[in-house]
């Protein structure tokens, strides 16, 4: 298991490398120069070629992206053009903003996608279960920034249950934060679970005709014990696996929830990023969400292992 | 039925947001002057006590005025940080902070003097005077900035007095002091804390103080109790960072925002007919030209008639009420009608599809040509008017193939050169002279030919040391632009800015610079 | 002797796209305490399926349409298929082992969490004491170093090991009624006898009735003691182990103990499969459904509906073949010369 860590971690990090050079020349490749694009309409030449050497924008590509490159292997990421302080302070005031709410809606989508699958597969061909197999279709396909706005006009703006925009720090202001997170977390949520839904009920169906099944109920199992602890655990496996590819879909959520919302996360600062050719910010945060997945891709895999027991790691 | 149609018109619009996703900080540009819809007046005395809240999509730097990027940062940091001087709604150039000025032709020098006896303090304690204006000035001068660049130096004549020495005279000094160039900050606090604290804790002296600034959702400002104008009524002011339009048009709509500027007038009407809201236009406003490719002397804009078929061809009056829903007013100068520099004579190029043909014609192009339209599209209306445009242009022959382009690509072709036309939205300023100067002097807008007779006027315009000098040459300089059809205009696209009626004095979203009156209040 | 099960006239039919199936259509049988019984077919006969039924392990498609299950006096078919009354039936008075060694037992679970809960379920034990009780099984089928393999997943045993933690866990509960379905059919020789020996032993130590389902004759010939031989969801012949294999007479019966191999076999021997194919068990004609093979058939069997299951004169021997003994004389002794 330890091998495999260390294998995995090596992995990371060449991806990395990779990752950052790639990304390093797409932004520079894209037309369009930061500098001139952070002066506003009307800098003049010497401000902007001024901008460009300071920030080394003047230099050949393999300069640049070794200077890049020194610095970050040092933690150095750099001060963003757009917000004029380090890149690292601006990461560490959003990324724990986007890590909650995707927190949250990981959980939520986990916990409606099981159960909403479970009760759908053992109720199979019920009145619930077509319900719900139609909301969850739906749920694949519904566009996040619709439902947002949708969410926003009736809740927020017609029923006035909840505020319409905003984030506050649960630390700050608990009831508040809450009331703000809801929507956000349940946008998030929506195409999450209606997946973990329709993967959790098939993969149980599937399950359910099993052999070994079978030998379950001949033993004179229960319908609970059949279910969740000799079926679940086989029909999770897939569904494992869809959690862990989540987190890559709740980071291109959180770019539209985190506009509807008027939330200072990541997803929107890696737009701005991107659109402002901030390319010290899209460098690092692009890193860090790889970081991410490779994290999430690891533990999928260990919690694979944990629940087949057929799957080994050397 | 009403509120579905509404849903689905957000969501349409909302639709094209996300599609069109550019930057959007430039689309809430520039103020102009406003004789329409003035605030109802309300029958009661000023109240003290409340927080406006207003709308803002980006700032990267409010406090330190040598390094401000983007318009917002300067309104945004206005109500901490005042300006030497600053404009009416006529775009005269008033005192502010200073008291009065003279200048002197003969010696090159401005000399300002400052409000004396006031006691005006900085938010940090420290006094307004003489050699913080001097220190501000020669930070701004040593910056990239362009401004000041005539400036050589600034003498401090006495506590309340500095002495402007110019390289060459330019009376438009004045007016850039109504901007970031005139913006005073404590010296002080930029010694103690360094220029990167600065730009993010603005000290000045303003009505209002800086509390607090969360990226990327809100900046805080409170009350500075000894504001030197006096005690100021509202307990604060607070700055909204929205990134999408109509999330902020549901907020303004609920009640949680006090004022926005609206960028598409579908959205102003819609805001309109709930009849809670002023609509309010400023007097410095987004100017949209097309720019020929005139320096290419294989371009067809080259020849005079073509740039005045060009000019004959576009039909301003549908563009302002078919796009602009009548919030755009067609255009055909810089100088906006009501200000001191507009010129009443200018004839411009009523809309006349034959005459262009004709014009066509005789410069050699009887079936027309195919040319380049390069934009940038910064909300959905332009979009919109690029294509009524192409199809306008098509009615007379010139086949312009549409060329979207990102915001920095549009600043860089602006500064490198492009092919055929490249829409323009010049930021203008109440002066003339301000919005001209750095493609006057050949740094912007490179692929675009300058008359000399232009250069000549422009330089003619910036030397008359008395406001009635200036104020012929700058109507002069309106027509020789009119003459050579240097561009061609599109409506101008006024700054509409929808505001809560609980508002009272604010002045805001009608006067130049987004300039808030310190005595602004609120009526519930 | 009162029978520990008895079967009378069982349907059980499954609902298809192409129709319906009529895989159990009318069979009756019954087990003595203590008895080994043998069901022998063709695969696709209805053997399984008859199985599941008695245990109400029916699933839809399929519905059991009719008959009786009476075990201990009850009839099972009044209790709902998963209710609590059946759940206390299965595995504790009833067990199975099934067909599939390998597919059998849950990947993902212990041995021991599979077979402890039996335990557990049934008999209110503590884990501890259940687990003892888990391994003193596994010994004692067979399973060498039961307490640390206990631990161990499926994929760690080898098909026939597999088969011996089914039996172990059939046993478990000391049922009345051990149903092995085809529990050798993908092992090799030598284990299926060790496995066989194994039931065998056990169902007399733990004095348990046994059904050996399978489709080969030869198996059940050491250790069934009465054998029924079903045909197309229907019991053709019925008779002691002796019975069958001496006086087998039904067409189908000696097709069926001519390809197997038997014990007597000269060398070099050729088995013979049945020609043709088995029916399809949605037309079903009226007539005998074995006669479109049968190469003895006379007038009668081709006008007249397939016969009721017959006693035959004088004996325990029952058949379901309108052939008078003289034929079945000849058939036999065909049979031996070819
Ligand atoms: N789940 C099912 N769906 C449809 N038909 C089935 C199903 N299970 C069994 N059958 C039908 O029942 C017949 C008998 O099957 P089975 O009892 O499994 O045969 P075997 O004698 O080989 O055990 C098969 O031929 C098949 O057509
Ligand atoms: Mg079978």
């Amino acid at each position: 298991m330890l091998n495999y860590i260390i294998k995995r971690a090596v992995l990371t990090v060449v991806v990395l490398f990779i990752v950052s050079f790639i990304t390093f020349s797409l932004i520079h490749i894209l037309p369009g120069d930061p500098a001139a694009a952070m002066l506003g309409d009307q800098a003049t030449m010497e401000e902007i070629e001024a901008l460009r050497h300071e920030l080394w924008l003047d230099r050949p590509f393999f300069v640049q992206y070794g200077h890049w490159l020194s610095n970050a292997l040092q933690g150095d990421f750099g001060k963003s053009i757009m917000y004029r302080v380090p890149v690292s302070e601006i990461i560490a005031e959003r990324l724990p903003v986007t890590l909650y709410l995707s927190f949250l809606s990981l959980i939520l989508s986990t916990f409606i996608g099981i159960g909403a699958g479970i009760i759908c597969a053992i109720r199979r061909g019920s009145l619930i279960d077509q319900i719900v197999s139609v909301v969850a279709n739906a749920g694949v396909a519904v566009p996040i920034f619709w439902l947002g706005l949708l969410g926003i006009y009736v809740f927020g703006f017609t029923l006035e249950w909840l505020p319409l925009q905003g984030w506050t720090s649960p630390f700050d202001d608990f009831l508040k934060s809450s009331k703000q997170a809801l929507m956000p977390v349940i946008c998030l949520s929506v195409t999450g679970s209606s997946i973990i839904t329709r993967q959790t009920r098939s993969s149980l169906l599937e399950v359910i005709r099993q052999d070994y099944i079978r030998t379950a109920w001949a033993k004179g199992m229960g319908e609970p014990r059949v279910v969740f602890k000799h079926a679940l655990k086989n029909a999770l496996i897939p569904v494992v696996t869809l959690v862990g590819l989540q987190l890559r879909v709740l980071v291109g959520g959180a770019v539209l929830t985190e506009t509807v919302f008027n939330i200072p996360g990541m997803g929107r600062l890696l737009v701005d990023g991107a659109l402002a050719k901030d390319f010290l910010i899209v460098q690092a945060g692009v890193l860090l969400i790889a970081v991410m997945v490779s994290l999430a891709n690891l533990i999928t895999d260990i919690s694979h292992g944990w629940l087949d027991p057929r799957i080994r790691y050397d | 039925m009403k509120k579905l149609t509404i849903i689905l018109i957000f969501l349409l619009m909302f639709s094209f947001v996300i599609s069109g996703c550019g930057d959007k900080s430039s689309q809430t540009s520039e103020p102009a002057p406003s004789q329409t819809s003035e605030p109802a007046p309300v029958d009661q005395s000023p109240k003290p006590g409340g927080t406006l809240k207003l709308f803002v999509s980006s700032v990267s730097n409010i406090g330190f005025p040598s390094t401000m990027g983007a318009m917002s940062d300067g309104w945004v940091s206005s109500v901490a940080l005042e300006t030497l001087f600053r404009f009416d709604l006529q775009g005269n150039v008033v005192p502010l902070l200073a008291k009065d000025w003279k200048a002197d032709y003969e010696a090159k020098t401005i000399t300002i003097m400052l409000n004396k006896g006031k006691g005006i303090k900085f938010h940090d304690g420290t006094d307004f005077n003489a050699e913080a204006v001097k220190w501000n000035l020669d930070t701004y001068r040593s910056s990239q900035k362009p401004e000041l660049k005539k400036v050589t130096s600034v003498d401090v004549v006495d506590d309340y007095t500095v002495r402007l020495n110019l390289s060459s005279f330019d009376n438009s000094i004045i007016t850039y002091l109504t901007g970031n160039a005139g913006r005073m900050i404590s010296p002080t606090a930029f010694e103690n804390n360094g220029q990167e604290w600065v730009e993010q804790n603005p000290v000045g002296t303003g009505p209002f103080q800086f509390v607090s600034w969360t990226k990327d959702v809100n900046v805080k400002f409170k009350r500075f109790d000894e504001y030197w104008g006096g005690k100021p009524y509202l307990d604060g002011v607070e700055w909204v960072f929205y990134k999408d339009q109509l999330v902020a048009q549901m907020d303004i709509l609920a009640g949680n925002l006090d004022a926005m500027a609206v960028p598409d007038p579908e959205n102003m009407k819609e805001i309109e007919t709930t009849g809670k809201f002023n609509t309010v236009f400023t007097n410095d406003t987004l100017q949209p030209v097309l720019m020929p490719d005139t320096k290419n002397t294989n371009s067809p804009f080259a020849k005079l008639e073509v740039r005045q078929a060009l000019s004959y061809a576009i039909d301003q009056e549908t563009l302002a009420e078919s796009i602009g829903m009548g919030y755009f007013r067609p255009q055909n100068q810089l100088a906006q009608p009501g200000t001191w520099g507009y010129n009443p004579n200018v004839a411009g190029y009523p809309y006349n599809p034959e005459k262009a043909k004709e014009l066509l014609a005789s410069a050699g192009y009887p079936n027309g040509f195919d040319t380049t339209l390069t934009y940038f599209a910064y909300n959905k209306t332009v979009t919109d008017s690029v294509t009524a445009l192409q199809q306008m242009l098509k009615q007379v022959g010139i086949n312009a193939v549409q060329n979207p382009v990102t915001r920095a690509n549009y600043i860089e072709l602006g500064n490198k050169g492009w092919d055929g036309l490249l829409r323009v939205h010049l930021p203008s300023s109440p002066d003339p002279l301000v919005t001209l100067a750095n493609f006057s002097a050949g740094q912007q807008y490179v692929s675009m030919y300058v008359p000399d007779e232009f250069v000549q006027k422009f330089d003619k315009a910036v030397n008359e040391v008395t406001f009635e000098g200036k104020q012929k040459a700058v109507q002069e300089l309106m027509s020789v632009v009119d003459k050579y059809a240097i561009w061609s205009f599109l409506p101008e696209e006024r700054t509409i800015t929808a505001k809560s009626k609980r508002v009272q004095d604010d002045w805001y979203g009608e006067m130049p610079n987004r300039y808030i009156n310190p005595m602004v209040w609120l009526s519930e | 002797m009162v029978p520990i099960l008895e079967v009378k006239n069982l349907r059980t039919q499954y609902k298809t796209e192409s129709g319906l199936v009529k895989a159990v259509d009318g069979v009756s049988y019954y087990i003595n305490e203590q008895e080994i019984v043998g069901v022998v077919g063709e695969s696709g006969c209805g053997k399984s399926v008859t199985q599941l039924s008695v245990m109400r392990l029916i699933n839809s498609p399929g519905e059991i349409v009719g008959g009786e299950i009476l075990f201990e006096g009850q009839n099972l078919l009044q209790f709902k298929a998963n209710g609590p009354e059946m759940r206390r039936i299965r595995g504790a008075k009833i067990s199975m082992v099934f067909q599939e060694p390998m597919t059998s037992l849950n990947p993902v679970l212990t041995i021991g969490q599979q077979l402890i809960e039996i335990l557990e379920v049934h008999l209110g034990m503590s884990r501890k004491n259940a687990r003892q009780r888990v391994i003193e099984m596994l010994d004692l089928v067979g399973i060498p170093g039961a307490s640390s393999r206990i631990d161990d997943y499926p994929h760690n045993f080898s098909g026939g090991m597999r088969q011996r933690v089914m039996i172990a866990m059939a046993l478990l509960c000391n049922p009345k009624l051990i149903i092995a379905d085809e529990p050798t059919t993908a092992l090799d020789v030598t284990t299926q006898a060790q496995l066989f020996e194994l039931m065998k032993s056990m169902v007399e130590r733990f004095k348990s009735s046994l059904v050996i389902v399978t489709h080969n004759l030869g198996i059940v010939a050491r250790y069934a003691h009465r054998i029924y031989i079903m045909y197309a969801g229907r019991i053709v012949e019925e008779g002691s182990c002796k019975e069958i294999f001496r006086n087998p007479r039904h067409p189908y019966t000696i097709g069926l103990l001519k390809s197997v191999p038997r014990l007597d076999d000269q060398e070099g021997k050729r088995l013979v499969p049945i020609e043709g194919m088995p029916p399809d068990l949605i037309q079903m004609p009226s007539t005998c459904a074995f006669l479109p093979r049968c190469s003895y058939s006379i007038e009668q069997c081709r006008v007249e509906p397939w016969p009721e299951l017959r006693k035959v004169e004088g004996t325990k021997h029952y058949v379901r073949c309108y052939l008078k003994t003289e034929a079945w004389e000849q058939c036999r002794s065909h049979s031996a010369t070819t």
